[in-house]
């Protein structure tokens, strides 16, 4: 059995393998080829360029194929985890296509850990563990200068399938235009898309909107349609086809087609006359523009297809829908919806950014092949005839090497740096990092789904909903609260993701033409001869095929594979079609070949209504889209995998009985064709950690999502081969006596992040107010929530003598020693101590820095570097305020592919810090139910509360957490823990295992009873300080408690004098600077409010930026006295000074104003 | 001044205390003709006041181990440490007056042999304020002695590799007989070594208290409770059915309520009186219903002056000493505050 640990992140993997196995090849086949011509002094000379192969090689180090390198290493190293990429080229020269290929390296391409081009690779768990690794690594991310990146899965709009949407913006565009529009993301093989968007104008006509390189064209539907069959005029079954047949319609139909009256008899050439400026560098300088219109059809029009009849087909589907939506037949597409998203993937954007990289080179190759034609006629066209190749190869390793530093930095920041945008809506927020804060935290990066950055800054809140078709697909409970709240979901811990384009591919090459010879057989009336149709180019169709096609349309819905328009069948044939289909998609049939992933949408026919989607039959193989398991109802229930557009059409009932539903109601029964698996597959993997969690106000579970995530924990078993900048580690980890069954799928006993403790509910000492907690002083002496921080610095001293070349004078270089130079040994070998220290830093060893296991407390020096030849010396200091102990300490060596640095093996070393972090006073807490609180003291047992056993509570937190926030699932988890305590063994916590006739209070009651202890699980308890019985019985059970990473040792900020601004004299800002705490104006007015003005002058004056000035009392100007006190005894008049505070910045706004030549006065009263 | 203590007198009581039970590590006891506050102040300063050892410093010298030196030094100090008096062999304090003396209680007393570090005239520590353990396991060397089997397992490092330089004293490696006999590690783990590691360390034990820190708390378990005055309308219960008779055992958690002679089932007696008080008012609830008189037949109230103790020794002192020297602490306090009252009344007149 798969681990479901493993599976956490199976879909970064497979897609990144999908990648290099199939869409990298597919990308260099969509690439476009770049054409150059050269006026030679006897012929012209055309020069084509095209990309032929991309190749991958596993990561190395040093360009030398020996020394592998590991993830591990990389990540010690703090380099990038990369392999070798070549990329060659096809040459051709006056037409000849083939004049020889050129190989050059493109740079080093980030390896995804674990794909196929990783080394541990295939490993199982000792070979991980041997090669320094987590027994469960998960892989599916890049290590990028040693930190860990992942792809960000951001919800897209579902690829090959009209869409109708409704946009005020639109009329805006342009006379006529509407706010209706179906737009359709088309997917090449590559997996790049292009959105094709058909604007509906008010006067009938309509405008397909493609944007090239970032630029919108807008073309009328008429133009492409007659450039793809240029006979249209004779096809009157054609205007059937792109219209809904209505009366209404005839009006439009009309104004379509004399719309088209201007057209030229070439629409091709038309077509090209409006792209022709786009596509200069692709095409040769003197081609027509036919070729322009044939390559802008082919390359941008409906591109999920190849032949141009299934163009046709899909631009008329379009145009039926817009027809359709505009006349209020069908609904708008909600895009905000899971059923018409699928995720962009790792690989997807890989290949389309390497493909778009590619062609950028190829078209700085021929831009400077044009230059040099420009600038030395002669010469080039001469080098060209005699050796093209030479010449191509020398241009192309001039721009293609960098490829790789680009994909690199592509995933370092998740900056899309793009001519065309690659048919995406954000440039940034493609990579985050991989925080090992804990296990939990670590697997959700996996899990997150985000639905764009273009919509974080969206006024409305209507993209944040979460709408029902959501269920099942995203977790409803894993969302952060704030800013990304909505934006930023999980999918749900069953669900998976559609990695490669069919997973029955393989065995029966021809599923697609299986799949339509039984779609005709069952009844299905097909486009055309379809097995033309689809795959195969073949060019511009001959048209007549098409007649043939749409007469019986009126009553037909349309049927799609994937947007390619297979044919049409009636409503109950597409029922049909439907059913059999499902049936034979699942596990039990793979035999025949249809992919399991398949998803079957028959939108039925419910009338033409605003209300109603259009209605169709739509299947999808094609990678990316979500599905989850159900099972399918019938005499045998098989698990059916389902798709999220497909799950609006099924009735799938919660539970594996169906509805239940009173027998009176029976008639109102829907029949429900699938059911779930399980109640609990709604939720994501941290989710469905919390126990009893259906038990609790759902905000708590939100929140408990949250605060796992923070928690201290195991986050990693390999401490010593990370190099992380930073890490939290609990000491005293147990696996929780409470957990739910997908604890123990995903194995999170091995990373376990919390205690068990004895919590009891009472009001004790008023330390407990206000969410603060007591704990027992003597649980936290032997050992309660105890952790350490691990901090990694990095001492690179390339780096530090940058930094200071300054006072140096020169940039010299530094090496890691503590030799003192000056005392040099007498010759006679005696040491010669009078001269002084042996050592610069005696703390540090010879080699400059600590020792493992050595204590460092504030300001101690951590390394020490010496200036070559001379005795100057650099001294790290520890800038901490607390006391470290040194963990490990790493020389890092040089970085690969930079031979020249080969001879400075030591200027890199990397000390890794062991805080030790007992719970002090402010440290935060908190329970698996959204119920946090800080430390407020520190009890003695003795005073502790205690029960009739002699137990003392570990933790006591107050009864008024409880009424309000309603997490009663804390309250049976504790009830539940004292059982498991007092029966010795583990309670399942899943969440809907109880119900109304099975009461959870019951089922525990009763064990707590049985273990001679109160039903409710309260307890008579005595006072620690009294020993006389309290009032009422104490609620004691036990918690699994999680300490979280929020410590006061990070935040606490104090200052009683300290740094100030320079130009203001006002303290500065900022915890590391050990500046001060704002004191803000509505600071201000509370202490105006309370009369307490002195306080707010020894506040904003006194301690911030108090100046003693004098001012002129006599002199009526009253000018607070500038750096020399005028001289007075010119005048007849006698000056006073008078001695007064004011703030500093007082005065330098009145400098300020003198400048502008305004004075400030002061009135002056004794 | 002197009515004060004619008053005392008069109103004295004199508690008595009668053992119920001692076994190897917990021990039972009645405190008689006292009340709460007394029995509180027993508890707590069974749990911290009682002077034990406990390892408070480590030096070490080589840690190759996984486990960090911190979290070692803190696993080594709750070892409990037994101090063992052996007649005639160990030498004791001679600085101990006969004042002192008399407070402590028994010739076993830590403090006959030992002083605070705090209160010793020597610079850091020396044999009378410390005991100094050493520590060093080297993996590749022990691993010869263990069976072929376990040869590729991991070394545990327990309690057992703790060599202490006083013959007296030690660490416990067992709170008892029976955990000795059912443990699988001979003593308390402290670390596990794997190939080519070792741990060298030496450590400082010194005296405390377990209001300091826990590890020199010597009791796991000290508790009290008000002893429970129990009557039963034995008429009224043998007058019911036999059936109604185990609803009323029934009502409570298993083991509260017994018969006296299972056979006869007739009469019903409280098994547990350490649990009855709190269910006092459910057996009367019921008894009452099913009275014809509508009378409750069972009565149970705490008493406020006689309390039933448990205590658990952790090992490091006999549970029978760690409450004689509770008791001796209290008498140290009480004296304390005798002297000073006494000293104030003096200054005042």
């Amino acid at each position: 059995m798969v681990r479901l640990m493993q599976s956490a992140a199976v879909h970064h993997l497979h897609s990144f393998n999908q990648f290099l196995q199939h869409d990298l090849s597919s990308a260099v086949d969509c690439a476009l080829p770049h054409e150059c011509a050269f006026d030679g002094c006897h012929e012209r000379l055309q020069v084509m360029l095209q990309m032929t192969a991309i190749a991958i090689d596993y990561p190395i180090l040093n360009k030398d194929p020996q020394t592998i390198i590991t993830p591990r290493e990389c990540r010690e190293r703090k380099i990038t985890y990369s392999a070798p990429m070549t990329a060659s080229f096809k040459c051709g020269m006056n037409g000849i296509d083939d004049r020889g290929t050129i190989t050059r390296t493109a740079g080093y391409l980030p390896i995804m850990v674990l794909s196929n081009r990783c080394h541990l690779s295939g490993l199982d768990e000792a070979g991980l563990v041997a090669a320094r690794e987590e027994c469960d690594e998960l892989g599916g991310y890049f290590i990028i200068n040693g930190l860990e990146k992942v792809l960000r899965l951001i919800q897209v709009p579902m690829r090959n399938m009209p869409m109708a949407i409704q946009r005020p913006v639109y009329r805006g565009r342009g006379a006529f235009y509407t706010q209706y529009a179906v737009t359709m993301r088309c997917a090449r093989s590559d997996q790049s898309t292009c959105t094709m968007t058909l604007h509906y104008l008010s006067n009938g006509s309509m405008r397909l909107r493609v944007s090239v390189r970032k630029q919108d064209l807008m073309i009328p539907l008429v133009v492409v349609l007659n450039a793809l069959m240029p006979d249209l005029y004779d096809q009157g079954n054609f205007s059937h086809a792109i219209s809904t047949g209505t009366p209404r319609d005839e009006g439009s139909k009309q104004s379509f087609f004399t719309n088209q009256s201007s057209t030229k008899a070439n629409p091709l050439a038309l077509l090209g006359t409006m792209c022709a400026s786009l596509f200069r560098q692709n095409l040769p300088e003197d081609a027509d523009d036919d070729v322009f219109g044939l390559f802008f059809l082919e390359r941008y029009i409906a591109v999920h297809v190849n032949s141009w009849s299934a163009k046709q087909d899909v631009l008329a589907l379009m145009s039926r829908k817009l027809h359709s939506f505009v006349h209020a037949k069908c609904c708008e597409d909600n895009m905000d919806s899971v059923s018409h998203q699928e995720l962009l993937m790792p690989g997807h954007i890989l290949s389309a950014y390497i493909r778009e990289k590619m062609e950028d080179t190829l078209g700085q190759s021929i831009a400077h092949m044009r230059r040099d034609a420009k600038n030395d006629l002669t010469h080039s066209s001469l080098n060209i005839h005699q050796n093209i190749l030479p010449y191509c190869s020398k241009i192309l390793g001039r721009y293609v090497g960098v490829v790789g530093s680009k994909i690199s930095s592509f995933i370092a920041s998740g900056n899309l740096i793009s001519s065309s945008g690659l048919d995406l809506q954000q440039t940034t927020g493609f990579a985050i990092v991989a925080e090992r804060l804990n296990k939990w935290r670590y697997l959700s990066h996996f899990r997150s789904v985000h639905r764009g950055q273009f919509f974080t800054t969206m006024k409305t809140t209507s993209v944040r909903k979460l709408l029902p078709e959501a269920w099942g697909f995203l977790c409803p409970v894993h969302t952060p609260d704030g800013a990304p709240c909505g934006l930023l979901s999980h999918i749900s811990a069953k669900t998976h993701v559609v990695c490669n384009s069919s997973n029955m591919a393989a065995n029966t090459k021809n599923w697609r033409i299986l799949l339509i010879d039984i779609l005709i057989s069952l009844g299905m009336l097909p486009t055309r001869t379809l097995s033309l149709g689809y795959g195969a180019k073949n060019g511009r169709a001959n048209s007549t095929g098409c007649t043939t096609s749409w007469k019986c349309m009126s009553d037909h819905l349309h049927v799609c594979l994937d947007g390619f328009v297979l044919g049409s069948a009636p409503d109950e044939v597409c029922a049909n079609i439907s059913w059999v289909l499902r049936r034979l998609k699942v596990k039990a049939f793979s035999a025949i070949g249809i992919d399991t992933t398949l998803e079957i949408a028959h939108v039925k026919q419910q009338g033409l209504s605003a209300s109603c989607p259009f209605s169709g039959l739509y299947l999808f193989s094609q990678p990316a889209r979500l599905v989850r398991p159900v099972l399918q109802c019938g005499l045998t229930a098989q698990i059916e995998l389902i798709g999220p557009f497909e799950q609006s059409t099924l009735q799938i009932s919660c539970t594996k009985s169906g509805l239940s539903l009173p027998e009176d109601n029976i008639s109102t029964i829907v029949t429900e064709t699938h059911a779930e698996i399980d109640p609990t597959v709604m939720l994501s993997f941290l989710a469905s950690l919390t126990p009893f969690s259906d038990f609790n106000q759902s905000p708590r579970n939100m929140y408990q999502c949250q605060m796992g995530k923070q928690t201290m924990g195991t986050p990693s078993h390999s401490f010593y081969h990370r190099g992380d900048h930073k890490m939290y580690r609990l000491l005293t980890p147990q696996s929780p006596l409470v957990c739910t069954r997908d604890y123990h799928n995903l194995t999170l006993d091995l990373n376990a992040q919390g205690t068990n403790s004895i919590v009891a509910v009472v009001s004790y000492t008023g330390y407990d107010m206000e969410d603060a907690m007591i704990i027992n002083k003597s649980a936290f002496e032997r050992g309660f929530g105890h952790g350490t921080v691990y901090k990694t610095l990095l001492v690179d001293l390339t780096a530090e003598a940058e930094r200071r070349k300054g006072p140096l004078g020169k940039t010299s270089l530094l090496c890691f020693g503590n030799k003192n130079t000056v005392m040099k040994p007498a010759n006679n070998g005696a040491k010669n101590t009078a001269d002084g220290p042996e050592y610069v830093a005696p703390m540090l060893g010879e080699d400059g820095l600590p020792s493992v296991g050595q204590k460092i407390g504030p300001g101690d020096p951590l390394w020490c570097a010496f200036v070559e030849n001379c005795n100057e010396h650099i001294i790290g200091a520890h800038k901490d305020t607390e006391n470290a102990y040194v963990d490990a300490i790493r020389f890092l060596g040089h970085l690969p592919c930079n031979e020249n640095r080969k001879d400075i093996t030591q200027h890199r070393a990397s000390i890794t810090l062991r805080y030790p972090r007992r719970p002090v006073i402010g440290d935060k807490f908190s329970s698996r139910h959204g119920q946090k609180g800080v430390l407020s003291v520190l009890w003695p047992e003795c005073d502790m509360p205690f029960c009739e056993s002699g137990l003392t509570p570990d933790i006591i937190i107050n009864p008024h957490a409880f009424p309000s926030r309603m997490t009663i699932g804390m309250l049976i988890e504790s009830m539940a823990g004292k059982s498991a305590a007092s029966c010795g063994r583990f309670h399942d916590g899943t969440p809907f295992a109880f119900q109304e006739h099975r009461k959870a209070v019951d089922f525990f009651g009763s064990q707590l009873c049985a273990a001679g202890y109160e039903y409710f699980g309260s307890e008579p308890v005595y006072s620690g300080l009294s020993g006389l019985l309290m009032r009422m019985e104490i609620f004691v059970g036990i918690v699994y408690y999680q300490r979280l990473r929020h410590m006061v040792s990070d935040k606490s900020q104090v200052r009683g004098t300290g740094p100030v601004h320079p130009l203001t004299q006002q303290p500065v800002k900022g915890r590391k600077r050990h500046g001060g705490i704002r004191l803000g104006e509505m600071e201000r007015d509370s202490l105006l409010a309370h009369g307490i003005s002195f306080l707010l002058h020894d506040r904003l004056v006194i301690c911030s930026d108090s100046h003693p000035a004098r001012v002129f009392v006599d002199t009526r100007c009253g000018a607070v006295l500038a750096l020399h006190p005028p001289n007075s005894s010119g005048k007849g008049h006698i000056l006073t000074l008078a001695s007064i505070t004011i703030p500093y910045v007082f005065r330098y706004l009145k400098n300020e104003l003198a400048g502008m030549n305004i004075c400030i006065g002061l009135f002056y009263e004794k | 001044m002197s009515c004060y203590s004619v008053a005392a007198d008069q109103r004295a009581r004199r508690p008595e205390v009668e053992v119920l039970s001692l076994e190897e590590n917990q021990m039972s006891f009645e405190v008689k003709k006292t009340d709460a506050s007394m029995a509180n102040a027993l508890r707590r300063v069974i749990i911290a006041e009682v002077v034990t050892m406990a390892i408070d410093l480590v030096t070490f010298e080589e840690n190759t181990s996984c486990i960090d030196d911190e979290i070692i030094a803190h696993r080594l100090g709750l070892i409990p440490i037994k101090y063992a008096f052996k007649p005639g062999k160990t030498k004791l304090r001679e600085d101990v007056s006969n004042d002192e003396a008399a407070a402590m209680s028994s010739e076993r007393d830590i403090q006959r042999r030992f002083r605070f570090t705090r209160d010793c005239d020597c610079d850091g520590y020396c044999d009378w304020c410390a005991c100094t353990f050493k520590l060093h396991v080297k993996y590749d060397e022990v691993i010869k002695n263990v069976p072929e089997h376990e040869k590729n397992q991991p070394y545990t490092v327990t309690s057992i590799n703790l060599e202490s330089d006083d013959p007296d004293v030690f660490p416990v490696h067992f709170v008892s007989e029976r955990e000795r006999n059912t443990s699988s590690e001979p003593g308390i783990a402290i670390v596990k070594l794997a190939k080519g590691q070792e741990i060298k360390l030496s450590c400082i034990a010194k005296l405390g208290c377990g209001k300091e820190h826990a590890k020199w708390t010597p009791v796991s378990k000290c508790v009290f409770r008000p002893k429970p005055t129990i009557s039963w309308d034995d008429n009224a219960v043998r007058a019911l059915p036999p059936n109604l008779r185990n609803i009323i055992v029934d009502v409570c958690p298993a083991g509260v309520l017994g018969y006296e002679d299972e056979r006869d089932r007739t009469s019903i007696v409280v098994k547990n009186e350490a649990a009855i008080l709190d269910f006092t008012k459910d057996i009367q609830d019921l008894t009452k219903q099913l009275s014809p008189q509508n009378k409750p037949m069972f009565h149970a109230s705490a008493s406020t002056t006689d309390f039933v103790f448990e205590v658990e020794s952790l090992g490091g002192v006999p549970v029978d000493d760690c409450v004689l020297c509770g008791l001796n602490e209290i008498k140290r306090k009480l004296t304390n505050l005798q002297v000073a009252v006494a000293e104030v009344a003096a200054e005042q007149a």
